[in-house]
C-alpha cells in the first residue's frame, strides 16, 4: 500500500513504472512464446536433424560392413584356397591375406583362414598361424572385433575346406560417429554395449534417438544421446541475449524516464512553487519562466496570463473598493454635516448640495411628486399620532437611475434626512418646552415673592412692637419664619431653574479659599453654638489657596453644606478641612451626625427628596439644598460628593475644585 | 421730617414699607406707578424714593431714568428680580442702591437711614 501510494503521489515514479511495464511485457511474451509454444517445435526440428544424421551414419556403417562381407565372400571364391586341402600351413595364402589386410590399412582388419580342424592355416597376422580357433555358430562379435566368416569350398568338388574369417575391430566404428560435445554415441544390444563415445554419462538430461542395425550387427542399436542443453542451446542463448537486452532496456528506460519526467515535472514544480509563493506573499507581479517549447510552455504562458489577469482584476477591485470607501466617507461626512443643521430647510439644502457632489446625479428636493422622475419619499414619524407623515421627495433623473442597489441607497439617504428633520423638530420642541418651563418658574417665583414681601415685612414690623405679650410674639415669629422658609424654597427653585436653563450668572474672581471658609464658619457658628456643636477649621497646606471662582455661588454651596452638617448632627464636631491634591483643592466637611444609608447616598442629590428620617419635623428644609449645590458646583467646573459609612456614622461632604483656575487667565 | 416716596403697584407693599418707615419717623408718600411718581415729585419735596421695577403704565426702569435726569433725589430700587443684570442696569440708570424683595426689615431700615444720612451730609457741605 505504501509503495502504491508513493507511486500515486509521484509523477516521476508513475512514468517510470509505465515505461517499465511497456518494456518488460514484450520480454515476457517472447519468453513465454519460446518456452511454451516453440519449445516442442524446436525440439522436433533439432531431433529431425539428428535423426537424419543417425540414418546417414547407419547407412555408412552398414555399407562398410556389407562391403566387408562381400569382400570376404569374394576372397573365399579364390582358387588359391584349394591349397588348404592339405591342412598345412600355407604361406601363400597368408601372404595374400597379409596384402589384403594392408589394402584396408588403417582399419586394421585381420584375415584368418581356418581349416576343417579349426586350426589357423593362414592369417594376415603371422602370430596367429598354427593356433586353434573355434567358431561359435551365429557369433558375430569376438574380442572387440566384428567377425565376418564365410565357408571355403574347393573349386573342384565343393568340398568344405574350412572358413575364411575377417576380424573387423570395433573401434573402427568410432570413425563414423559424429564427434560433438554433448552427444553420446552408443552401439549396444540389450546385454552389451559395443562401443560408446568417451563423454561422461553422468551429465544432465539426454534425449535419445535410436535406430536398429542390420546384417553383421543385427540385434544392436545405434543410439544418439543428445544433451538437452545442446538442444535448447539456441533458446537459452537467445533468452540470455534477450535478458541482456532487457537489462540494457531497463537502464535506458530509467534514464529516459528520468530525463523525460524532469522535463515534465520541472516546469510543473516551478509552477507549483510560484503559485505557492503567490498565495503566501500575495505578490501578483510574479511569473513563471519557461525554457521549453512544448505543452508545459503553454501551461506556463497560460498560468502567467492568469496571474496577470488576476492582478489586473485585483487592482480593479481595489480601485473600486477605494472608490466605494471614498464614497462611503463622503456620505458619512455628509451625514455629519447634516446632523449639525438646526433648520429643516437648511438640512434639505445641505443634503442636496452634498449629495450632488458625491453622486453626480441631478438631485433635487420637491414637496410634490414630479412626473417622469424617480421620487423618493422622505417620511417623518409623527410622535403624537404615531403615524408616518410625508415631508417631500428626493427627485432624481430617471435616466441616471435604474439600479436596485441605488434605489436602496437613496432610500437610506432619505430616511437619514428624515431622521435629522425629525431631530430638528424634536429639539425645537424640547427647547421651547424648556424655555416655557423656565419662564413659567421665574414668573411664578416673582409673583410669589411679592405677597411674601408683605407677609415678611408686616410680621417683622409687628415684632418690633414692644407691647406684644410672649404668645403674640411667638405667633408672629412663627409666621415670619414660615414666610422665610417659603422664600428660601422659592429662591432655590428659581436658582435650579436658572442653572438648568443655563441662565446662571457666574462672576469669576480670585478667592482666598481659607478666608471664605472662615467667613462661612463664622456665619454658621451661632447655629452650631445653639446645639452645642464645635466647628473646627484646619488646613494641611501652608500655601495661600487662591482660586478663580464665583464667590457668591461657592459661598452659597458651603453654607448649604455646613448648615446641613449642623442640622443633622446632635452632638460632636464638624470638621472643615482644606488640602491640595495635584491640580485640585479639596474641601471636606465631616460631621458626626446621623449619617446616610449607603444605598440612599445617590438619592440625596435628587430634587425634593429629603430622606425619611426618624423624626421628620426635626429636619426642616426644602430638600433642594443639595441638588442646587451639586448644580452650582457643576456649573463652576467642580465635583461634589457625599460619603457615609452608614447610618449613625456621620457624613463626609467632599468638594473638589480645579486649582489651576487662578492661573488660567 | 423727611419725605419718602414709595412707588409700588401693590398696595400691600406700599403699606408695609409705610408702616415700617413711619415707625422710624419718616413721612411716607405713595405712588402706584412711575408716571404717578413723577407727578408726585412735582407736588412734593421728596428726600428719597423707594422704587419698585415691575409696574404698569410706566415701569421702574423708565421712571428711574427720567427722575435721575431731571431731579436731584436718591432712588433705592426695590425689586423681586433677583439677578445681577437687573441690579447693574438699575444702578447704571441712576439708582443709588438696590434691595431685593422680599427684604428684611433691618436691611430696609439700614439702607434708608444711611442714604438719608449721606444726603444730609452732602447737602450741609454744599450749603
Amino acid at each position: 500500500m505504501n509503495i502504491i501510494n508513493k507511486i500515486k503521489s509521484s509523477l516521476h515514479l508513475k512514468i517510470l513504472v509505465a515505461f517499465l511495464v511497456i518494456g518488460i511485457i514484450p520480454y515476457f511474451l517472447i519468453t513465454l512464446y519460446f518456452f511454451y509454444l516453440k519449445k516442442e517445435d524446436l525440439l522436433q526440428q533439432k531431433l529431425q536433424t539428428y535423426t537424419l544424421q543417425i540414418k546417414q551414419t547407419k547407412s555408412l556403417l552398414q555399407n562398410r560392413l556389407t562391403q566387408l562381407q562381400e569382400e570376404v565372400i569374394f576372397l573365399s571364391k579364390l582358387e588359391l584356397f584349394d591349397d588348404m586341402i592339405s591342412n598345412d600351413i600355407d604361406h601363400r595364402i597368408s601372404r595374400m591375406l597379409e596384402l589384403k589386410s594392408k589394402g584396408f590399412k588403417e582399419e586394421n582388419i585381420t584375415f584368418i583362414a581356418l581349416n576343417q580342424h579349426h586350426i589357423i592355416t593362414a592369417s594376415s597376422n603371422p602370430t596367429l598361424i598354427g593356433k586353434k580357433k573355434f567358431l561359435e555358430p551365429n557369433t558375430k562379435i569376438v574380442d572387440k572385433n566384428i567377425l565376418f566368416s564365410t565357408p571355403l569350398k574347393a573349386s573342384f568338388d565343393d568340398r568344405e575346406l574350412g572358413y575364411l574369417i575377417a576380424l573387423y575391430p570395433l573401434k573402427n566404428l568410432k570413425s563414423y560417429i559424429v564427434h560433438a560435445k554433448d552427444i553420446n554415441f552408443i552401439i549396444k544390444n540389450s546385454k552389451k554395449t559395443l562401443i560408446s563415445s568417451d563423454n561422461s554419462q553422468s551429465k544432465t538430461e539426454y534425449t535419445t534417438i535410436k535406430t536398429e542395425l542390420e546384417n553383421a550387427l543385427v540385434g544392436y542399436e545405434l543410439i544418439y544421446m543428445i544433451s538437452n542443453e545442446k538442444i535448447f542451446d539456441f533458446i537459452n542463448r537467445f533468452l540470455f541475449y534477450l535478458t541482456l537486452l532487457l537489462l540494457f532496456g531497463i537502464g535506458l528506460i530509467v534514464y529516459i524516464s528520468k530525463k523525460l519526467t524532469k522535463q515534465i515535472v520541472t516546469p510543473i514544480t516551478l509552477l507549483t512553487d510560484t503559485a505557492k509563493e503567490i498565495i503566501e506573499t500575495n505578490r501578483y507581479d510574479l511569473f513563471v519562466k519557461s525554457y521549453t517549447t512544448d505543452e508545459t510552455n503553454e501551461l506556463a504562458c497560460a498560468f502567467n496570463h492568469l496571474i496577470k489577469t488576476t492582478a489586473l482584476t485585483l487592482n480593479k477591485l481595489d480601485t473600486q473598493s477605494n472608490l466605494r470607501m471614498q464614497r462611503f466617507i463622503d456620505l458619512t461626512n455628509m451625514f455629519n454635516h447634516i446632523t449639525k443643521t438646526e433648520d429643516k430647510d437648511a438640512c434639505i439644502a445641505l443634503s442636496i448640495k452634498k449629495l450632488n457632489t458625491v453622486i453626480p446625479n441631478s438631485l433635487s428636493f420637491s414637496k410634490i411628486l414630479i412626473k417622469e422622475s424617480k421620487n423618493i419619499p422622505i417620511k417623518l414619524h409623527d410622535f403624537n399620532t404615531n403615524k408616518e407623515k410625508l415631508y417631500g421627495y428626493l427627485v432624481i433623473d430617471k435616466e441616471s437611475f435604474d439600479d436596485k442597489l441605488q434605489s436602496r441607497f437613496f432610500d437610506s439617504v432619505a430616511s437619514m434626512i428624515a431622521l435629522q428633520i425629525e431631530r430638528i423638530g424634536l429639539i425645537a420642541k424640547i427647547k421651547s418646552a424648556s424655555d416655557a418651563k423656565t419662564s413659567f418658574i421665574s414668573n411664578m417665583s416673582h409673583e410669589l415673592r411679592t405677597p411674601l414681601n408683605a407677609i415678611i415685612g408686616f410680621s417683622q414690623y409687628m415684632i418690633t412692637y414692644e407691647s406684644l405679650n410672649d404668645d403674640q410674639l411667638d405667633t408672629i415669629s412663627k409666621i415670619e419664619r414660615s414666610a422665610m422658609h417659603l422664600l428660601s424654597m422659592i429662591n432655590n427653585i428659581l436658582d435650579i431653574a436658572k442653572i438648568e436653563a443655563g441662565k446662571i450668572d457666574i462672576n469669576y474672581s480670585d478667592i482666598n479659599l481659607f478666608n471664605l471658609l472662615k467667613e462661612c464658619e463664622e456665619l454658621i457658628s451661632p447655629m452650631a453654638d445653639e446645639k452645642g456643636l464645635k466647628i473646627t477649621l484646619s488646613t494641611k497646606t501652608t500655601q495661600k489657596q487662591i482660586i478663580k471662582t464665583d464667590k457668591k455661588l461657592l459661598k452659597q454651596v458651603l453654607i448649604n453644606l455646613l448648615s446641613n452638617a449642623v442640622k443633622f448632627t446632635q452632638t460632636g464636631t464638624i470638621e472643615i478641612d482644606l488640602k491640595r491634591e495635584n491640580n485640585f483643592v479639596i474641601i471636606t466637611i465631616t460631621d458626626s451626625g446621623i449619617g446616610i444609608k449607603k444605598e440612599e447616598l445617590a438619592k440625596v442629590f435628587s430634587e425634593f427628596v429629603q430622606l425619611k428620617n426618624t423624626n421628620q419635623t426635626k429636619h426642616k428644609g426644602t430638600g433642594l439644598g443639595l441638588p442646587l449645590s451639586l448644580n452650582i458646583i457643576k456649573a463652576l467646573g467642580g465635583k461634589l460628593k457625599l460619603e457615609s459609612e452608614g447610618k449613625g456614622h456621620g457624613v463626609k461632604a467632599i468638594l473638589k475644585l480645579k486649582y489651576l483656575n487662578s492661573h488660567c487667565d | 421730617m423727611k419725605n419718602i416716596l414709595v412707588v409700588d403697584d401693590e398696595i400691600m407693599n406700599q403699606e408695609v414699607i409705610k408702616k415700617i418707615l413711619n415707625k422710624e419717623g419718616y413721612n411716607v408718600l405713595t405712588a402706584d406707578n412711575g408716571q404717578d411718581a413723577i407727578d408726585r415729585l412735582k407736588q412734593h419735596k421728596i428726600d428719597l424714593i423707594l422704587m419698585d421695577l415691575m409696574m404698569p403704565v410706566m415701569d421702574g426702569f423708565e421712571a428711574i431714568e427720567i427722575i435721575s435726569k431731571n431731579h436731584i433725589v436718591p432712588i433705592i430700587a426695590i425689586t423681586a428680580l433677583d439677578d445681577n443684570k437687573t441690579h447693574q442696569k438699575v444702578l447704571k440708570l441712576g439708582a443709588v442702591s438696590c434691595i431685593t424683595k422680599p427684604f428684611e426689615l433691618k436691611e430696609l431700615v439700614h439702607s434708608v437711614k444711611s442714604i438719608i444720612y449721606t444726603t444730609k451730609q452732602t447737602s450741609s457741605i454744599q450749603t
